[in-house]
């Protein structure tokens, strides 16, 4: 279970998130839908513990671990997963040997003995299968040259190596085409078990028809305005934000 | 990146000057009673001149241009002598040097030839010798050849290593002929309680449609005072493809002052790495010549900086004729208090029309007290040349490091990582496997958290 309680961060001095309580029960598929600049990548950027910015209030529990006791790398293997709105390309260093260090410090971290080549390259082959991804991809620099969908496919891919209890989508459809969408979607659906939640960041509607959320938040001025079922996304689609932020426009 | 294409007769960096004036006193005196103690043989000319040069210049100052980053005042104050002859090693000493028991090998310590330690064996196509037996039983052969490339009049460590010349490596490839195997040299020195200087010497000469590998090693594990400063001459033929390398290991108060010269022929290609892991003070010092059409000089360099070591690669390519291929890629990596100086010149001579030239000098500075100067210099002189350089100085990739550790690797295993990357271009171009391996294995020593680091299939 994932609670995040009364959450206030900022970037230099300036405030992003004004306060989030969001809870999500194992198993379930939370989203957050907003319009730029509400502070959807920041929430998700605050939880996997990006330095850049400051937590001034709240706290963010993960079974009942407090992540903001925990190094980033400690939050991953805590069960923490972030997939990146744009995953960063690090030349030089293979997929595979960046997974197989990722993975083993994190099983390591978990107290699970570390995998073996053997036992490493099946699990990748059954799990990259799932994202349709081609493992020829692996032996690439990560993120080297991959196209947009090879990322996020890519993306989704280390999260199920991972195994992670709460997973974070932030705006995993951007940049895509809707074959792309459909098998990231389809691996994201695969991977939903009773002991994962998801936090689904999009700023469209269109991803929710294919992963379907159990919960909609709508996030304006760093604050949860409204939160609703899936109808809650269809409606936001048809009217657009514009009226949402009218209503809870921050007063100068 | 910058790309220039200049005018004719317009050198876009005035002419690098030399000032012989600003020298320090230093105790040279003991240098004629070394020489004098060298029995009178073909050399005895060279040696004379290379005194005389080394006595006019002196060790220079930081104001000299080309040993502005470099200080050589403790070299200067300090008396070196030459070492004992019957300096020897048990062969277990060597063993974290070697590229494996097969491959044939040369070895030193303290200068001093190891007859019963090397097992380089020469044959009718490849021919190794000491250069020693040379001047002895053969000197016609190093007409023309030794320290005729390798510039020793500018240069204050290379006329020193001139004028102590009496022994070294030979490696003479017949026109047509392929070394089956790369040959390596070892220098490895121990010192004692006095300083010593030590004068390491290879020549190289690849005879036309030849090929082979010369690797060097210069390595040490005592905390003795030592001054080494090799001098290699490779001297390529018509369609020769050359390869060496220079594998720098040494000893924590053994100032490094390295040259090499390059001379090719032809559509030859010869490639030359200088690998710098370790070493209070290692400056290397490389000239390519491209003196026939459709050469191709590739020149490498990864340092290493610990501590408070200083490394410095000075380069100047010289593209003499038209349509030759240069390439110079250097990266350093600086942690702690370490500093790296970057001088690379590329010349292109009137006519030299079609040059293609390509230089870059990348620095990873980890810490806010290491330090790195690049210098790129042109002087061009045909208008239709591709000359480009670039220098860059930078830190880690901060998104990079989040991006590892949101995975789940600690900080310092993805900073070790990110260093490792950055380092592997350079090592992924080493041909021969024992020496890549041993280099990615001494990179990985050295690299924050090696433990958490998977191997490298």
């Amino acid at each position: 279970m994932l609670e995040i309680k009364n959450l206030h961060a900022s970037i230099e001095d300036t405030p992003i998130l004004r306060g989030i309580d969001l809870t999500i029960e194992d198993g379930k598929v939370h989203s957050i839908m907003g319009p730029n600049g509400s502070g959807k990548s920041t929430l998700a950027k605050v939880l996997a513990g990006d330095e850049a910015y400051e937590v001034t209030e709240g706290s963010i529990i993960l079974n009942g671990e407090d992540l903001l006791e925990l190094d980033p790398h400690e939050r991953a293997a805590a069960g923490l997963f972030m997939a990146f709105q744009y995953p960063v390309e690090i030349p030089g260093v293979t997929m595979k040997y960046f997974l197989r260090t990722a993975i083993n410090s994190v099983r390591k971290y978990r107290e699970q003995s570390e995998l073996d080549a053997y036992e490493f390259l099946s699990m990748v082959k059954e799990r990259a299968a799932m994202v349709e991804l081609d493992t020829d991809l692996l032996d690439r620099p990560v993120n080297g040259g991959f196209s947009g969908g090879e990322k996020k496919r890519a993306e989704i891919f280390q999260m199920a190596m991972l195994e992670p209890t709460a997973c974070i989508l932030d705006e995993t459809d951007s940049g895509l085409d809707i074959d792309a969408l459909r098998i990231v979607a389809d691996g994201v659906n695969k991977m939903r078990a009773d002991n994962r939640s998801f936090l689904v960041i999009t700023h469209y509607q269109r991803l929710l028809s294919y992963i379907v959320p159990d919960v909609v938040h709508v996030l304006v001025d760093g604050r949860i305005v409204r939160t609703g079922g899936k109808d809650l996304a269809l409606e936001l689609e048809e009217h657009g934000y514009a009226p949402i932020e009218a209503e809870h426009a921050i007063d100068a | 990146m910058a790309t220039l294409r200049s005018k004719p007769n317009t050198p876009l960096m005035p002419e690098l000057e030399t000032p012989m004036s600003t020298m320090t006193t230093s105790p040279h005196a003991n240098l004629n009673m070394r020489l004098q103690d060298i029995p009178e043989d073909a050399l005895t000319s060279l040696r004379t001149e290379a005194n005389e040069s080394f006595q006019k210049m002196g060790w220079p100052s930081m104001r000299d241009e080309a040993w502005r980053y470099t200080d050589t005042r403790k070299i200067a104050s300090t008396e070196f002598s030459t070492a004992d002859p019957g300096a020897s090693v048990e062969i277990d000493r060597l063993a974290p040097y070697m590229l494996g028991q097969d491959m044939p090998r040369m070895i030193f310590v303290d200068g001093i030839y190891q007859p019963s330690l090397s097992t380089a064996e020469s044959s009718s196509e490849v021919r190794i010798d000491r250069i020693a037996d040379v001047i002895a039983s053969e000197p016609d052969r190093l007409m023309e050849r030794l320290a005729a490339h390798a510039q020793w009049k500018d240069d204050p460590a290379n006329a020193l290593s001139t004028m102590m010349l009496t022994d070294g490596v030979m490696v003479e490839i017949a026109a047509g002929a392929d070394m089956t195997s790369p040959i390596h040299v070892i220098y490895y020195s121990s010192g004692g309680d006095q300083p010593i200087s030590i004068h390491p010497r290879i020549l190289v000469v690849a005879g036309d449609g030849s090929s082979g590998t010369v690797i060097e090693t210069h390595a040490g594990d005592t905390d003795n005072t030592i001054l080494t400063a090799p001098v290699t001459e490779l001297i390529a033929g018509d369609n020769v493809n050359l390869d060496h390398y220079r594998m720098i290991r040494e000893g924590s108060n053994t100032s490094h002052l390295g040259d090499l010269a390059m001379h090719q022929g032809a559509s030859s290609e010869v490639s030359s790495c200088v690998l710098a892991f370790d070493g209070p003070l290692i400056r290397s010092r490389m000239r390519a010549t491209l003196a026939g059409e459709h050469g191709n000089a590739i020149l490498h360099g990864l340092a290493l900086g610990h501590d408070t070591r200083h490394v410095e690669n000075l380069l100047r390519v010289n593209h003499m004729v038209p349509n030759c291929r240069s390439r110079e890629e250097f990266k350093h990596v600086l942690d702690d208090k370490s500093s790296a100086a970057f001088t690379g010149r590329i010349y292109v001579a009137e006519g030299a029309q079609k040059t293609d030239a390509v230089q870059t000098n990348r620095n990873l500075v980890l810490t806010k007290t290491g330090k790195a100067v690049a210098r790129p210099q042109l002087e061009i002189y045909a208008d239709d040349v591709k000359c480009t350089h670039g220098a860059t100085t930078g830190e880690l990739d901060p998104e990079a490091m989040f991006y590892l550790q949101a995975r789940g690797v600690p900080a310092d295993a993805a900073r070790g990582m990110l260093i490792q990357a950055f380092a592997g271009e350079i090592l992924d171009d080493v041909r021969p496997q024992a020496l890549r391996e041993q280099a990615m294995m001494l990179l990985r020593d050295r690299l924050p958290a090696a433990e958490h680091l998977a191997m490298i299939d």
